[in-house]
């Protein structure tokens, strides 16, 4: 399915050249190009200033205003980088902030308070009656603030109120940090949303929509109606209006997630086909 | 010397670059592993499966300040690890930390874990080389690390031209055999044990040397040249380029080749 080459670390990128040069009679200084994950300049190798260091293919992109190219590949952990947009479970709150888990494997990251925007307005959650009340285990759904490689920590940021904890829609009606959370919760009719651990893999064809997410999702949809929050830390939350529909939608996702039905010429959705009717009954 | 890898017209019946024996390659059989290779050498059937976890933490003592650490450990396929498999990590950790772009991820623990599995002999360090490095590069590739380049080891031996089992090899194993039909690629134990000497060389993606373990071979009748080293200069320097072609060429399109059988979003 790969039709883009393969590039290998170390690789020249003559792909690269047009974007640096550019037209020299619009513009007196040299075109700035953004180097995105998997590139870095190297000074070592004149012959090639860009040198890809992790295998994978080219992606480029030249908008009006500033040009990116990156090598992507699909690692088996997450490695966070700035603006992606997750779903963390919360560990415990301090002073300055929530203290929550990114991944199993690597230490936890902060929300600070001043980085949590509880309403429309801009309200952040540092004033202390401002603070929303989310229980310990809550997840919330955040976005990659800051990452450098020399902090120990990594800091995440809830900049709008379509981020923050994640609550089911039918229950919180308008504002999901109301006070009488823990009333809402009582009349979710006992339906419980479920977060599901899926690989890198899965993650990247569930956010590409164009491509393969949309028909993935349209076939399991057609059966089940249901929510989904996708983090790219490999987290899933799903809801559905019945505990049966989440369980059904749950085993459907791990299910093409185990076998890697992605790897199918058509994208596993024959196979998905099949999954979500034995899965469903008939 | 005795020994020629010369363009001569005889070697030109066989072409002058067989392809290389693929090697027998399962990409991520470790799920928790950050990236995992099992690789089995297509002639001497040497096996081995490394894991590489990392950027993790390193402990306290091995942490660089500017720099991650690069740590392997090697197990044995028989018995308990011993100054042996010492040696063998010294050399892939020498040889990977110089394709490793360290200054990455500072005061990180980049672990390298590798197992034989299988081999006709564990105790000869030169059967096991070249297998462990091209396993653990694969690992590295899969697991993200960053890389400054890619690179690829062959071990070639040197058979005495006088040997009468050297006909019966090429006709046995009609690919193995380079152009010349005194040097073995990636020989196993019976090729080994009358080879006049071994050659474990890796080369980088560039052409850049990254390891040289040249072995005389007592077993073998090395030891007639004026150095005293079962080869001479001159006869080095060819086997080097072969060499070379070897892992920049064929070495380079197998890693591409089986990094391919993966989807990439």
């Amino acid at each position: 399915m790969a039709t883009a080459a393969l590039i290998l670390p170390g690789d020249p990128l003559p792909q690269l050249t047009p974007l640096l040069a550019g037209e020299e009679s619009a513009a007196d200084k040299p075109k700035s190009l953004r180097l995105g994950p998997g590139l870095t300049l190297s000074p070592s190798t004149p012959s090639t200033p860009i040198l890809p260091y992790r295998y994978g293919t080219l992606h480029t992109s030249s908008s009006s205003k500033r040009s990116t190219a990156s090598i992507t590949n699909t690692p088996a952990h997450y490695h966070p980088s700035a603006q992606d947009a997750v779903l963390v479970t919360l560990l415990r709150s301090t002073q300055d902030g929530f203290v929550v888990q990114l991944t199993p494997y690597t230490t936890p990251a902060t929300i600070p308070f001043e980085n949590y925007i509880t309403n429309n307005a801009g309200t952040t959650a540092a004033v202390r009656k401002a603070r929303p009340n989310i229980p310990i285990g809550g997840t919330i759904y955040a976005r990659v603030a800051t990452v450098h490689k020399h902090l120990e920590t990594i800091e995440l940021s809830v900049p709008s109120t379509d981020f923050g904890e994640v609550l089911s829609h039918k229950s919180s009606a308008g504002s999901a940090a109301a006070a009488n959370t823990s009333q809402e919760v009582a009349n979710r009719a006992e339906v419980t949303p479920y977060v599901l651990s899926i690989s890198q893999a899965m993650v990247k064809v569930l956010t590409a929509e164009d491509s393969l997410g949309k028909h993935l999702l349209s076939v399991v949809s057609s059966k089940i109606p249901f929510e989904m929050i996708v983090g790219r830390n490999g987290r899933v939350w799903i809801d559905a209006s019945t505990q049966r529909e989440v369980i059904a939608v749950v085993r459907i996702f791990s299910g093409y997630d185990t076998q890697r039905m992605w790897d199918d010429p058509d994208g596993g959705l024959t196979r998905t086909r099949e999954l979500v009717n034995k899965i469903c009954g008939r | 010397m005795n020994f020629s890898v010369t363009t001569s017209p005889t070697s030109s019946l066989q072409p002058t670059m067989a392809a290389l024996p693929v090697p027998d390659i399962e990409l991520s059989p470790l799920p928790q592993a950050d990236g995992s290779c099992q690789y089995t050498c297509p002639t001497s059937r040497t096996t081995v499966l490394t894991a590489v976890n990392g950027p993790i933490e390193v402990r306290a003592k091995d942490e660089q300040p500017n720099n991650a650490t690069v740590e392997v450990i090697v197990k044995p396929g028989i018995g308990v690890g011993g100054v042996r498999e010492t040696r063998l990590s010294t050399i892939l950790q020498q040889t990977l930390t110089s394709l490793i772009l360290t200054a990455h991820h500072p005061r990180t623990l980049i672990q390298i874990t590798a197992q034989i599995l299988q081999s006709e002999d564990h105790t000869n360090l030169s059967l096991l080389i070249s297998p462990l490095l091209n396993c653990a590069i694969f690992s590295l590739l899969l697991a993200g690390v960053p890389l400054r380049t890619t690179a690829w080891s062959v071990h070639l031996a040197v058979l005495p031209s006088d040997d009468e089992q050297t006909r019966d090899d090429e006709m046995q194993t009609d690919d193995t055999s380079v152009h010349s039909a005194n040097i073995v690629r990636n020989p196993n134990k019976a090729q080994l044990s009358r080879a006049s000497s071994s050659h474990v060389l890796a080369f980088s993606k560039e052409g850049e040397m990254l390891l040289i373990e040249s072995l005389d071979c007592s077993e073998g009748v090395g030891g007639r040249s004026a150095d005293g080293q079962g080869w001479d200069l001159d006869e080095w320097l060819s086997i080097s380029d072969e060499a070379q072609k070897l892992c920049c060429q064929d070495g380079v399109a197998v890693i591409r080749e089986v990094l391919a059988r993966q989807k990439i979003f």
